[in-house]
């Protein structure tokens, strides 16, 4: 796996994909005043590539994440929500790599493991939909597969916006782990991916559950959203 | 190793035991016989990629119907 130096905020090379981030970086950072949080002192290796693994439940999250994660971010996306010729354009110079889940997307795959090979993130909603409860619910192994086969660690978050528009929104960053560190074969089997399926929901779990203790120990009630 | 014994190997490393690779032969559907799913699918052909040192594209996969289509398409990509 290639070592990339420290990104730079904006980089002449990238510039498609940097100057919306800094358009989307001020207003989305006026709007929701992103807050970044590790849960532990473990911090991601800032220069090696990683398969970033995020609920969704809201429209706003890859833009929040692009603009949280102190990293420049690729981003998987449904050929759907590719849309039209036009948005697809636009959204590929955003960094949008294209997969089409009706299809064994071969392509799409290897474009996002180049990615990652080359020393980059890359963020995917795992979950393969919107879930506007927040909630974490069955993974898809795809993540597993991709992270395997570009032998980068997977980095595991929780994203939430307030739920005011006053409240601001929180970026839940995990603990990377590896493939390697729960499975030693060279090739795991379809089981073993299952199983590492699992484990990636629960170092999801492991980011939620940090929020609501973060929320609740920094005092903002209003941000945990009523359970009665 | 020929090109069926090494994909029996591939076979065996994915399924782990699930599946009886002896009954492996060229006639073998993945879907029907081996139960093969898109996500195993698409494992299974990025491990043959990585074993056998070839490039499959989208338009391979519907291809790989049985063991022998496989071993077509890596010779052909060879």
């Amino acid at each position: 796996m290639k070592e990339v130096k420290k990104d730079k905020a904006v980089d002449i090379k990238f510039l498609a994909m940097d100057l919306p981030r800094l358009f989307a970086g001020i207003i989305w950072g006026i709007i929701y005043r992103p807050k970044r949080v590790y849960i532990s002192n473990r911090r991601p290796d800032k220069k090696s590539g990683a398969l970033v693994i995020a609920n969704h439940s809201s429209f706003t999250d890859p833009v929040l994440l692009g603009i949280s994660m102190g990293r420049r971010l690729w981003y998987l996306a449904g050929e759907l929500a590719m849309g039209n010729k036009l948005k697809s354009f636009l959204l590929k110079g955003c960094g949008c790599i294209g997969i089409d889940r009706n299809i064994s997307d071969i392509d799409g795959i290897r474009k996002a493991v180049n990615v990652m090979k080359r020393g980059h993130y890359l963020l995917m909603f795992p979950q393969g939909r919107l879930e506007r409860d927040g909630e974490i619910k069955k993974l898809k192994s795809g993540a597993i597969l991709m992270a395997w086969q570009a032998g980068v660690p997977i980095l595991p978050v929780y994203v939430k916006k307030g739920i005011k528009w006053y409240n601001r929104a929180i970026v839940m960053i995990g603990e990377e782990f590896y493939i390697s560190d729960y499975c030693d074969k060279k090739m795991p089997s379809m089981a073993d991916i299952e199983h590492l399926t699992d484990i990636a929901a629960e170092k999801m779990h492991e980011c939620e559950h940090a929020y609501y203790a973060y929320i609740k120990s920094h005092g903002k009630k209003r941000n945990v959203p009523r359970t009665d | 190793m020929d090109t069926l014994e090494r994909l029996k190997k591939l076979l065996a490393e994915v399924y782990d035991g699930e599946i009886d690779i002896s009954s492996v032969t060229e006639e073998t559907r993945v879907v029907e016989d081996i139960g093969m799913k898109s996500i195993a699918m698409l494992y299974m052909a990025m491990a043959i990629e990585g074993e056998f040192n070839v490039s499959l594209t989208n338009e391979d996969l519907p291809k790989m119907q049985t063991v022998g289509d496989i071993m077509k398409l890596i010779e052909e990509r060879k």
